[in-house]
């Protein structure tokens, strides 16, 4: 999908379409960029940017802040379109998908031709203003290349005899997997673009890069290294971060004055006075980094269980102090750091990584300093032996775990939670979306025929 | 306070923009359609005042536990509104709504947007 964040906020959003529009993370001035509208990245804004930098570069930009749960909808929905077309789809990200058609259609023509079909399907049954890229071509490496040459709405067909031809017409860090880096060492070695790159000698890319070396030459010639895998593999870690907001005073953003003259009208979501719900208190003001800290173990631990595993290692990282905010790429003056603690028995249980991770945070952290960033990640994780234990204190814990969990389906993650969590609301480490994660992506319950 | 440290509504417009976003999140009376595939607000009432959906745009549906929420996104001629619908309380409300500037006196006047 093209610009797919922007472009589904432009969907829900009319008077957004045809606007630069830049979705972030967070809508602070630091907040970072995580899509741009196709008008926006036209005039030169680019994903990463910080707010500032974004607003600078394009004046009249509208700045959103991401709904996760709207992008994972529609991915869906997307998704179970692309199911009909193959038995084998890989969720790649929230808005890529590989999918193998061998067997389904006898060439390229009949591929592209079904695929432009669903295409069709995914703008009159989705939404209008989404856009997608197509590529098409033996291998998964070049499909991806294939996608990303034409933008938006393209369709390009990679195959054996145009492919020195596409190569030609790209640089080297226009492939997935080379970047500034990686491009210097393979220019030290003598190859400056990519058809010189496969057309270089296997033994010295082995003796430069090792076997990333050989992958790289066998993907530029066309030869399958890695395949569609339409199973997710298990989880290696679970973690959730987030970057504390700086709110240093209660003073608040100035208030919009309504003329919407409605006599009941609730306080605006920008008035800052109607605390405890207020989204902007602080969190290091009001003694709330503790509370942050056990909301996102507790998030961790639930997904944890959710895949039915135990973790062996905690880890906690918090930046301590003020982030001087410097330009991208040029570093910070925060400190603090990460520890992690090995379990003496695998965990699962809310009550114990919480626990572990709150003595953690206090080993970095004095209790007093602002605290700008918190990440928590479970790791070692495996599956239950079924060994037998008697009843003990970690069973107990254990169940209780388990209990809370299912009120929690039944009635909403918040409707039980930890005392260590006290005072924190729904605004404290929201739910964020990841590129590469496709966790809570339903494809089978998708909801059907709604856009017109 | 020094304006880096002010966060900002989760729509941010530009100066040089014309638009408002405005979290509402009130109770709303709505007339719906069911459809053979689909369910659509047709009109809703809000304050005193019926607005005519003129256009769904994205529906979306979340999860709270067992309930599910479904989200509309809908607009007439001059504004942007976000609806729900809880599936456990079969309650509607206004969740938020965004207005480009340039059509604002037509919400200083009584009469109804139909």
């Amino acid at each position: 999908m093209n610009s797919f964040f922007a472009s589904v906020e432009q969907q829900a959003n009319p008077f957004l379409r045809g606007k630069s529009l830049g979705v972030c993370a967070y809508l602070h001035r630091h907040g970072c960029v995580i899509a741009a509208s196709i008008e926006a990245k036209e005039r030169g804004m680019k994903v990463g940017m910080t707010m500032r930098e974004a607003q600078e570069k394009v004046p009249n930009a509208v700045f959103v802040q991401n709904d996760p749960g709207k992008y994972r909808a529609v991915t869906s929905r997307v998704f179970s379109i692309l199911h009909e077309l193959t038995d084998t789809v890989e969720h790649y990200s929230i808005d890529e998908a590989f999918l193998d058609l061998t067997g389904w259609y006898r060439d390229s023509a009949e591929a592209a031709w079904a695929l432009t079909r669903a295409r069709r399907r995914i703008t009159d049954e989705v939404g209008e203003w989404l856009r997608c890229s197509i590529g098409i071509a033996p291998t998964r490496f070049l499909a991806k290349l294939g996608s990303d040459i034409q933008k938006p709405s393209g369709l390009t067909i990679i195959t054996p005899e145009n492919l020195d031809e596409i190569l030609a017409r790209l640089d080297l860090e226009d492939v997935c997997g080379i970047g500034p880096r990686l491009r210097r060492r393979i220019e030290k070695l003598g190859y400056r673009s990519l058809v010189e790159l496969k057309r270089a000698p296997i033994p010295n890319l082995i003796r430069a890069f090792v076997k990333n070396g050989y992958f790289l030459w066998a993907k530029l010639n066309g030869l399958e290294v890695e395949r569609v895998a339409s199973e997710e593999p298990p989880p290696k870690s679970i973690g959730h971060s987030y970057c504390v907001p700086k709110s240093a005073n209660p003073a608040p953003w100035p208030q919009k004055t309504s003329q919407h003259a409605q006599p009941s009208s609730a306080a605006t979501f920008f008035d800052r006075s109607n605390a405890p719900n207020n989204p902007w208190c602080g969190v290091n003001r009001e003694g709330r980094v503790e509370a942050v800290l056990a909301k996102l173990t507790e998030r961790a631990a639930r997904r944890l269980r959710s895949h039915g595993f135990l973790a062996g290692v905690v880890s906690v990282a918090v930046g301590v102090g003020e982030r001087d905010h410097r330009p991208y790429g040029f570093g910070s003056s925060s400190v603090g750091g990460s520890e992690f603690t090995r379990l003496d028995e695998p965990a699962d249980d809310s009550f114990t990584l919480v626990g572990v991770a709150t003595r953690l945070l206090y080993e970095m952290w004095d209790g007093k300093a602002p605290v700008n960033f918190l990440a928590v990640t479970l790791t070692e994780l495996a599956a239950p032996t079924g060994q037998m234990r008697i009843m003990n204190v970690a069973t107990r814990l254990k169940m209780l775990s388990a209990a809370a969990d299912l009120v929690r389906d039944k009635h909403g993650d918040e409707a039980l939670v930890l005392g260590r969590m006290f005072r924190t609301s729904i605004v404290d480490a929201p739910d964020r979306i990841g590129f590469r994660k496709t966790n809570g992506i339903d494809v089978a319950g998708a909801w059907k025929g709604v856009g017109r | 306070m020094r304006e880096d440290d002010m966060l900002l509504p989760p729509v941010c417009p530009s100066p040089h923009t014309n638009m408002i976003y405005e979290k509402v999140d009130q109770p709303v009376e709505v007339l719906a359609a069911f459809r053979k595939d689909r369910a659509e607000p047709m009109t809703f009432k809000w304050g005193n005042r019926y607005y005519q959906v003129k256009k769904i745009n994205l529906v979306h549906t979340e999860r709270e536990g067992r309930e599910k929420v479904y989200y509309f996104s809908v607009s007439d001629d001059t504004a942007a509104f976000r609806l729900s619908f809880r599936s456990e309380t079969l309650a509607w409300r206004l969740e938020e709504m965004c207005e480009t500037t340039l059509n604002r006196k037509r919400w200083g006047k009584s009469d109804t947007a139909t």
